[in-house]
């Protein structure tokens, strides 16, 4: 449940086990989850779709420890865990350079990582740029090598491609199923995208009502085209609406 | 998507005044002179209804006369004395008041508990003009220097403490969130994101500071002063001087011109990432 770092640990992250049992959360009188419970194995990927404004940052949130919840919310088994989160906002420092937002937190003995991470999304070459010096969809580059350059256990993504156009996206989808498929981590993502979310992990959650109504695997070999998931699609499209 | 571009341009090329429209890089060179257009034309106007005898001496000296005045003065080191005089009160005052106004506004923005304590009081004093005090700084502090680096600390204190203070409770919360989730302790995250997201408010609060740091200086030369731009000009009056006294005006133009460079050429070097308007 802590999101303090661990200095000593795996060299490679091997991710976290999620359990949750009747978790509830709430902004005062509005209730936005309600007894809900899930459970994630260790290093698995998962997607979780949902109308606007259903609860999905909500809950991760209450992954990241970042709001207070009812209920058993249990990540990890006892160690501290290692969570690093992908906002829906990049949430860079504007005044710090790419390297030095993605080295942002990272051990002295573990700085090479952001520059590989850096690499790793294709952005060598600019590690010395400003925010404001990139482009949207390098700006969310650099916020997914900061999550990735940690070594999480447990990997938050909250539509982190969200704000990109259409051929960005297929180009971040084939960088991120390739990144996931290396660190291990136990990885959440929230899309607004179905088509996202079933390339790119192998079990899609709907949230609505505040509880998981579709608990969806996906079985295909990586990597998936858009045409390997077009009935799944179908099939989410059709409970969503 | 471009991987491995060329290296980041300057991003913040000149960091213009407010109403000056934005100049192309190409041709900078052609809007420097046009600055000095109209202030030359002013002199030399001045200079020649002077000269024609259209202007009372003893209304408005002629630019010659008042450069005459600077360089006998600066001759006999007279005005070399006055100046470092006046230079050491502003700069003891601006350290002083600034410092603490520095410190206060960091204390008030990141400590709840010192804001409830302290801001009331520093918004109360803040009301009161300066002039109002100068009685009472007499009778605590004398006429001599601790009063007057006294009134320049209180009069830069102000703008200080209110734009550090603006600048920390203005900082994103969600980069302060984002910090915490990252691992940063809170003395990492108050110097690599409070300290730097304040930075620019702190700047301008600097910039203010030196701007009414010459305002106090002159109020506080005023009175029961023996050296300084300030006496020498009050000292002028006495003797119908107003060569001296318009060199003493020009001189607090020109401080002001170079404070206020000062705190721009501080701006392109601490804030190289801001983007520029
Ligand atoms: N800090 C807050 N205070 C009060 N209400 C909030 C707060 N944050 C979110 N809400 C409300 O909680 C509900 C769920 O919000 P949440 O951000 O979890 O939705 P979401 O599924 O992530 O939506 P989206 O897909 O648009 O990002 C919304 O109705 C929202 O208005
Ligand atoms: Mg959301």
């Amino acid at each position: 449940m802590s999101a303090a770092p661990v200095l000593t640990g795996p060299l490679t992250a091997t991710g976290v086990p999620i359990e949750l049992r009747d978790l509830s959360a709430a902004y005062g009188e509005r209730v936005i989850l309600q007894d809900l419970t899930l459970s994630i194995a260790a290093g698995e990927r998962v997607a979780l779709v949902g109308a606007s404004g259903g609860g999905k940052t909500t809950l991760l949130r209450a992954l990241a420890g970042l709001t207070s919840t009812q209920g058993t919310l249990r990540i990890g088994t006892g160690a501290p865990v290692r969570t690093r989160v992908m906002f829906q906002e990049d949430r860079l420092l504007p005044w710090l350079g790419a390297l030095d937002n993605v080295a942002l937190g990272l051990p002295r003995p573990d700085r090479f990582r952001a520059a590989r991470a850096l690499r790793d999304v294709g952005l060598a070459g600019r590690e010395r740029a400003y925010p404001h010096e990139l482009s949207g969809g390098q700006r969310q580059r650099v916020a997914l090598a900061r999550a990735l350059a940690h070594r999480p256990d447990l990997l938050l993504l909250d539509e982190p491609f969200g704000a990109l156009d259409a051929l960005t996206r297929a180009d971040m989808h084939a960088l991120l199923d390739t990144l996931l498929t290396d660190t291990g981590a136990t990885t959440l993502l929230i899309t607004h995208d179905l088509e996202e979310a079933l390339k790119l992990t192998d079990r899609v959650l709907l949230l609505a009502d505040g509880q998981i109504r579709e608990d969806l695997t996906v079985a295909l070999p990586h990597p998936r085209r858009r045409t390997d998931v077009e009935d799944l699609r179908a099939h989410l499209e059709r409970l969503l609406h | 998507m471009t991987v491995g571009a060329r290296s980041r341009e300057r991003a913040r090329p000149e960091v213009q005044a407010a109403g000056t429209p934005s100049r192309r890089p190409g041709r900078a060179w052609q809007g420097e002179w046009i600055r000095w257009l109209v202030p030359l034309l002013v002199v030399l106007g001045w200079q020649l209804a002077a000269s024609t005898g259209l202007l009372n001496p003893r209304v408005l000296p002629a630019p010659s006369a008042v450069i005459t005045a600077a360089w006998e003065l600066a001759r006999s080191g007279e005005l070399g004395r006055h100046f470092l005089i006046s230079l050491q009160r502003a700069g003891l005052g601006i350290l002083i008041g600034g410092g603490l106004g520095f410190t206060f506004g960091i204390l008030t923005g990141t400590f709840r508990a010192a804001n409830l304590l302290l801001d009331t009081t520093f918004q109360m004093i803040r009301t009161i003009p300066n002039l109002a005090l100068i009685p009472l700084v007499i009778l605590w502090f004398g006429i001599g220097e601790s009063g007057k680096v006294f009134l320049i600390a209180l009069a830069t204190f102000f703008p200080v403490y209110l734009n550090t203070l603006h600048g920390v409770t203005g900082i994103d919360p969600r980069l302060t969130e984002m910090a915490r989730v990252y691992g940063l302790s809170p003395l990492d995250t108050f110097r690599r994101v409070t300290l730097p997201g304040a930075l620019p408010g702190v700047l301008v609060g600097v910039r203010y500071a030196l701007g009414i740091s010459w305002l106090a200086l002159v109020v506080s030369e005023s009175f029961g002063a023996s050296s300084g731009i300030g006496f020498l000009a009050m000292d002028a009056r006495e003797f119908f001087r107003t060569d001296v006294i318009v060199l003493a005006i020009v001189i607090y133009a020109l401080i002001g011109k170079a404070a206020d460079a000062l705190v721009r050429t501080l701006e392109r070097r601490l804030l190289p990432w801001q983007v520029s308007a």
